[in-house]
Order: structure tokens, then sequence, then C-alpha cells
């Protein structure tokens, strides 16, 4: 212990300079924060959640160099330092100038924005370990082998790059984000992957400084979690988290009557079968996506489907896709207040032989689809500018866009010190309208562009806005289509329900008999 | 207080240290020596567990030199050429933050040290001159009285006067410290080493007592009675050997005088004259330095 403070002290007095600008930056990034009333981050903070961050990892790295760990040229190798006191000193650094101030300017931001700091506190101790996992820890491990800092900013460059393009690699299309988006297991997995990856490293480093073994227990964990990142189909996480939260009943998916919104097909010339789920339970409703279809044709042939993602499945010679059945993957549900088995679609793209083959046969669809079992939380209300706790949804508020460009509409913004949903329905009930979705229906990152990286990843706070269109006459030239009669404020009333997801399944279908030609869609024509 | 067995340092295909085993004694001053590349510094860094052998062991202060810890360290000073030293320090920063981690610091001794090496306190180390960095490297490695003190080529490149200043200091602060030293300045080595080791190519040559060995070593020069040819099959003993008219020259590092002589007169037939001179250290090196040359 006396020895750990002894070089803690050493490094304080060293790097004091350092740690005082990065706690400057951090009080300037609090207050931005304390005074946002927006989901997005305005430049100001937006700068600084990438450079304190960076100026943080750069402090890490300094203090580690102190007594660097390869190298056998180095004053300290040769006197009598404990590895876990100087590991201990390293870690205090780390606490006293990076975790601790973060942790008190997130209690402060959440404090004015209503949140009881204590209340909050796993919350925030959360999000201390999160910025451990993915900043302090990989600083730490990355700058214990390497000899300099300048070898230290080429590692973060390189990591930086890497992180991007993986992140850029990953499955991004609509539908399936919105299965990703129900929980990040994902990344979850990936954080503690490099934070044990960081830990082993530092424990060899600081233990016994084998520099390859550790160089190579680097490279292994970068690869590792980008591969997770980048590589693993979301099918893969959703099978996962099956087995975390499985759903209590079974699913199962077919062909429903009805027939498909003409407007749904994915494809401007497919086959649009119109599916439905059965089996939900009372007072759910469910997203769902496909993991694999097969397609028989009655000749025995069986062709297996290339499931839709961006630019990649264009030359397969069958192409599906599960969505909701509307225009759009996020158009609202016609009653927000009612969980009921979303209407789906299956649109079906075949190559021109395989398609002449089957048109007028009948064929056998089989395959999985992952469905995620949803129930509606407990629906909030507040009046026309006024706030109110949303169980699910932390403290939301409402209000005319006093931004420009916003000034036809009214805002909605709900902000939790935990993670929200990925989808809270948001609706306005008026005497006359009764209820209307908001536009768009969930809360989401929206709001001006102010110019600079829009990134708030520092903020205790997770955000969420969206909006109503209003017609005013004072804004007639470009008033909302549509839009909620500004007079009608008076006595309207807005509701936030908040989508929680209670269990995962993977479904397995098998339809004999689907005579395709039924479900031909023509081309469309714009 | 330092023995190593079979030591062997491997970088991939470079061997820099062929199964080297040694022991320095308690209370002697090894000297370690051999020309640049022999592997002097591998050898010391290697005892000092600032790089793991390839093979073989290192043990010091009773301890294998890979659980080598603080408690040993503590009782250790060591000085090296090419040490990096945080030169952000100032002087006194850097002593005062040294002395936190030995618990037999002695300020007194420190004190004497800062006035005999007339160290700049408030100056920082990067601004210091390479002789003034060594003296305040030394002056954090003497005052707390250690046990074993291990010096990596501590005076190259110093003039004469601080490098006798650094060795009084040495000897008169630490008088029963056991300090192994690896040099190639080989005067500094003579004037205080009471056991030599030489190294070469990776390989221990050889290890005994300074004073063994200056007795072993002997310069010889004959004066023949007729010019001739060098013989061959010249004992492996005799090094350099060389002749011009009549007169010849070598080496012999297995010095007997009867025996010499005898061998003299068999092999050059009649010589006028026979003298045996007393080697230096400087001279005894020079001449395995040439000879491991000449072999090669």
């Amino acid at each position: 212990m006396k020895l750990m403070l002894h070089t803690f002290k050493k490094d304080v007095h060293r790097f004091w300079p350092g740690g005082a600008v990065s706690l400057g930056l951090l009080a300037v990034l609090a207050v931005a924060d304390r005074w946002r009333f927006d989901s997005v981050a305005g430049a100001t903070e937006g700068w600084l959640n990438l450079v304190l961050p960076l100026a943080w990892a750069c402090l890490m790295a300094l203090a580690v160099l102190e007594e660097p760990l390869a190298g056998d040229r180095h004053f300290w190798l040769t006197r009598p330092h404990r590895w876990g006191a100087l590991l201990g000193a390293k870690s205090l650094f780390a606490v006293l100038f990076v975790h601790l101030p973060c942790l008190m300017a997130d209690a402060y931001v959440v404090a004015a924005h209503g949140f009881s700091p204590l209340a909050s506190l796993p919350q925030l101790l959360w999000k201390q370990l999160a910025l451990a996992a993915f900043l302090t820890l990989p600083a730490l491990a990355l700058s214990s082998m390497i000899q300099s800092f300048t070898h230290f900013m080429m590692g973060v460059f390189a990591i930086g790059a890497a992180t991007v393009f993986s992140f850029a690699s990953s499955q991004s299309h609509g539908v399936y984000v919105m299965m990703r988006q129900d929980d990040f297991l994902r990344n979850e997995v990936a954080a503690f992957l490099i934070a044990a990856g960081s830990l082993a490293i530092l424990w060899l480093q600081y233990r016994r400084r084998p520099a390859i073994l550790a160089r190579s227990v680097g490279y292994a964990t970068a690869l590792l979690a980008g591969a997770l990142i980048a590589l693993v189909p979301w099918q893969a996480e959703f099978r996962a988290r099956v087995l975390l939260r499985p759903a209590r009943t079974p699913v199962t998916l077919r062909i429903d009557p009805r027939s498909p919104n003409s407007n749904t097909h994915y494809w401007s010339s497919a086959f649009a079968l119109p599916m439905a789920l059965s089996g939900l339970p009372a007072g759910t409703t469910a997203r769902a996506a496909l993991l694999s279809l097969t397609m028989i044709g009655p000749d025995g042939r069986r062709y297996e489907s290339a499931l839709f993602t961006p630019g990649g499945a264009e030359k397969a010679p069958l192409e599906a896709v599960l969505y909701p059945d509307s225009p759009t993957p996020f158009d609202p549900p016609p009653d927000p207040q009612v969980a009921a088995p979303p209407p789906l679609c299956l649109s079906l793209r075949l190559d021109p032989a395989v398609y002449a083959a089957l048109k007028d046969r009948n064929v056998r669809l089989t395959g999985q689809t992952a469905v995620s079992v949803v129930r509606l939380g407990e629906t909030a209300w507040m009046p026309v500018g006024g706030r109110v706790a949303a169980p699910g949804a932390g403290h939301c508020s409402n209000g005319i866009g006093e931004d420009r460009g916003l000034e036809d509409r009214l805002k909605v913004l709900c902000e939790s010190p935990s993670d929200m949903p990925s989808v809270v329905r948001v609706m306005l009930w008026t005497p006359e309208d009764r209820v209307k979705s908001a536009s768009p229906p969930r809360l989401g990152i929206y709001g001006n562009y102010s110019g600079g990286p829009q990134v708030s990843w520092l903020s205790p706070l997770d955000r969420g806005m969206t909006s109503f269109g209003l017609s005013d006459p004072r804004y007639r030239r470009r008033s909302n289509f549509g839009g909620v009669p500004m007079e009608r404020l008076g006595h309207a009333r807005i509701g936030v329900i908040p989508e929680v997801v209670t269990g995962y399944s993977v479904t397995n279908f098998d339809i004999p008999d689907v005579s395709l030609s039924k479900y031909w869609v023509e081309p469309r024509t714009y | 207080m330092i023995r190593t067995e079979n030591l062997t340092k491997r970088y991939r295909r470079n061997e820099a240290l062929h199964g080297v085993t040694f022991e320095v004694p308690a209370g002697s001053v090894f000297a370690l020596v051999g020309p640049n590349g022999a592997g002097k510094s591998t050898a010391i860094k290697t005892v000092m567990n600032i790089i793991q052998p390839s093979a073989g062991r290192a043990e010091i202060l009773g301890v294998d030199s890979r659980a080598l810890g603080a408690e040993q360290l503590a009782q250790i000073g060591y000085v090296s050429e090419n040490q990096r030293l945080p030169e952000w320090m100032k002087v006194d920063y850097f002593l005062a933050y040294c002395k936190g981690f030995y618990p037999t610091w002695n300020d007194a001794d420190l004190a004497e040290l800062v006035r005999a090496f007339d160290l700049p306190l408030d100056r920082p180390l990067k601004a210091l001159s390479r002789g003034m960095r060594v003296k305040a490297a030394l002056a954090s490695s003497l005052a707390y009285r250690p046990r074993l003190i291990v010096l990596d080529e501590p005076f190259s490149g110093l003039d004469v006067l601080v490098r006798e200043q650094l060795i009084e200091s040495i000897l008169d602060r630490t008088p029963e410290a056991t300090v192994l030293v690896c040099s190639h300045d080989l005067a500094e080595i003579e004037s205080f080493a009471t056991h030599v080791g030489y190294l070469n190519e990776g390989r221990l040559e050889f290890v005994e007592e300074m004073s063994a060995l200056t007795e072993r070593f002997r310069e010889i020069e004959i004066t023949l009675e007729s010019p001739g040819e060098l013989p061959r099959d010249l004992p492996g003993t005799w090094l350099n050997a060389e002749q011009s008219g009549v007169a010849a020259r070598f080496t012999d590092a297995r010095y007997d005088a009867a025996r010499c002589n005898e061998e003299i007169r068999r092999r050059f037939g009649p010589v006028s004259e026979i003298e045996a001179r007393q080697m230096s250290f400087r001279a005894i090196f020079l001449a395995l330095a040439k000879s491991a040359k000449r072999l090669s």
C-alpha cells in the first residue's frame, strides 16, 4: 500500500497538468450535457465525446509509460517495485483521474435532470464498468506492451480504424437492426472479451513482462472482438439470446388468409406472402425476422434462401425477407395502446430460371424464424407542456419546438439513466382525433444537425425523442400536412408506452402446397 | 552472492550467451570483461531478471533470478550506462523518490554523496551531463548501503577523474558490498577488481582471481642466435606468437619459468636471451582479444 501510494504520488506530480485539463474538459462536457434537452448532442458535446476518451487514454498511457514494461533499459526495473503495488498505482490513477470524476459528473447530470444519483447508482456504476472495459483497461493494456507514447498513438489509431471498419462491416439493414436492438448482447460480450483480454495482458506484463505472450493475447483479443462485432451474424446472436431468455410459449409462423399490403413488398417484383404469428400470449406482440428458409419444388429440388442483407445476396437464386406488413418497418401500429400480433409479409425473389420453373407450381416452404415476444408497458400520460415519470422510459417531457425548423412540431423527449427499451411508442390523444401516433411513432435520436460529431456515449442519460406535426396558421406556408391543429392541444394528452421484450424464440415453420402464383406482385411503377 | 549455471540466452538464431557458469564470491569485486558484443550486458541483465534466460539458471542473493523480487532488489544497487532514467525529475525529487523504496536508506550517506559528487539538486536529470547522470544514479544506488552492487559499463565515456571518484565512492562507502561490474574499460577494472571473468562471443573463457591471472600471464621476448622462421605447432597457451629476424615474442597464458624456458629452447633452438615481463590487465586483455580474433 505504501509503495502503491508512493508511485501514485509521483504519477500525480508528473501528470497533474494533463489530469487538470481532462477534468476541465469533463466539466465542460457535464455542463453541456446538463443543459441539453434534445436527443442529439450539440457540437461541443459531440466533440468532447471524442476528445475526452482520447485524452483519458493518453493519460493512462503516459502513467503506464512512466514505468514501461516493454524494453530492458528502464531505470525502474532494478528498483524494488512490487508488481501489485505498481499495477495498483496505475489503477488508482485511472480511478482518480477518470472514473471517479466521470462518476461525479454523471451524478451531477442525472441530478440536474431530476433523477436521484443514489437511486441511479447501479446504472452509473455499470457505465463506469463499460468505460473501464472499452477504454481504461484497453488503454492500460496497450501501453503496457509498447515502449513509447508514439507507439501508443499508432496503436490507438490502428484500433480506431479497425473499430470503425468492424462496425461498418456489421449488418445494419433496418429489419436486422430492429432485431438486434432489443438488447446489446453482442456489445456486452465484446466488452467482456476486451476487458478479460486487457486484464490478462496487465496481469502477465506486471507479473513477468513476457512481451511476446502479452502481445499475442492482445492480437487475439482484438481479432476476436473485431470478428464478434463484424462477422458474427445476427442470427447467431439471436440464438444466444434465446438461450438466455427463452419465450415461455411456442410461437408458429403461418400464411395469413388476408391480402398483403400492396405497398409492402420489399422488391419491385417478387412474391409477397401475407404471414402471421400464432401462439403469442394475450396482450403481447412480436418482432420477427427469418433465420433460414428453404423452398422445395414439386420435383423435390431444394432452394436455400440467401437471407437478404444489403448488397450481399444479389446473385442468389432465391432471396427471402420477413418484415412488418406496413409501408415501412417503422410504421405505427393502428392503435399504439394495443399489443396485437403484427401482420407480416414474406417476400421472395427468385432468379429468372427458378421463377420460370416454379411460378405456376406448388412449393413447400420450411425454415426458422427469430421471434422477440414483446408486451406493452404501462402507459404514462402527460399534458401538453408537462412532464411525467414514465415507467421504463424515464422522465418524459414535451413542448413546442423552440429550435429553428421545429417551431411547428410538438417535441417529446424522454431521458433515463437506464437503457431505454429499443421501442417506446408515443401517441397524442385529443378528444377530436382520439389517438394519433407520433412521427416517427417511437422515440429515437432525432434533432437538428448542429455541426460536428453527434455522439454522446459519455452521457449518463439515454435520451429518445420524437415529435408531432402541428398545423398552425402562423406556419401555414410549410405547415404539416395532417398535423394536429394547434387549437386542439389544450385538451390533448401525450402517452408514452415502452415495449418490453419478455422472451425470444426460434420458430420452425413448414408450409406445404404454397401456390406461388397467388402471391405474385407486379413490378412497381413510379 | 551470484551464481550462474549454464546460463544461455538466445535471440532467435543468435546466441548471446552460451552455457555461462561462474560464481561471484561474497565480498569480491568481480569484473566481467570482454570485447564489445561478448555478452557482458546480456549476462548481467539475465542475472538481474531484466531479461529471461533461454536455458540454465542464475541465482542472486540466494534466490533464483526469475524470482527476484522487491525484497532482494532493496539490497542491490544497479547502475548501467544505458539505463533510461526518469529524465523529467529534478535530482532532489529523483533521490527523494528512490528513498521511498528502501527501508535502509540513509540520509546522511546521501548528503555526503551529493556533496562528494557535487550534484545540482535543483536541475532536472535531462539537463545533466552523462557523468552527472551516472553520479545521480550511483548516489541513488549507494545511499541504502546495498549488499550487492551491479554495474553495467557504468564508467564508459567518463573522464579519468570522474571514474576514479566514482570507484572510490563505491569502495569507501560500501566496503562490505559485493560488486559485479562489467566493462571493457580495463584500466578501471584493474584498479579495483579482485576476480575477473573473460567473456568472448557469449562464452566464458576463464574465471579467476585477479592476482592469479596476472601471475600466470607473461609477455615473453626471445632473442635468437640466428634468424629463422616461426616454428609451427607452438603450445596453445602461447598466444599471438610472431617472429622477425632474431626477435620473437608471444604471450604465455600459463607461465612457469622453468617449463617456459625449456620449451623455448626446444622449439626455437639456441637463444641468446629470454625476457619474461609481467603484464598489465589491459595487456592481458588485449592479448586475449587479439588471439581470439586471429583464431576466428
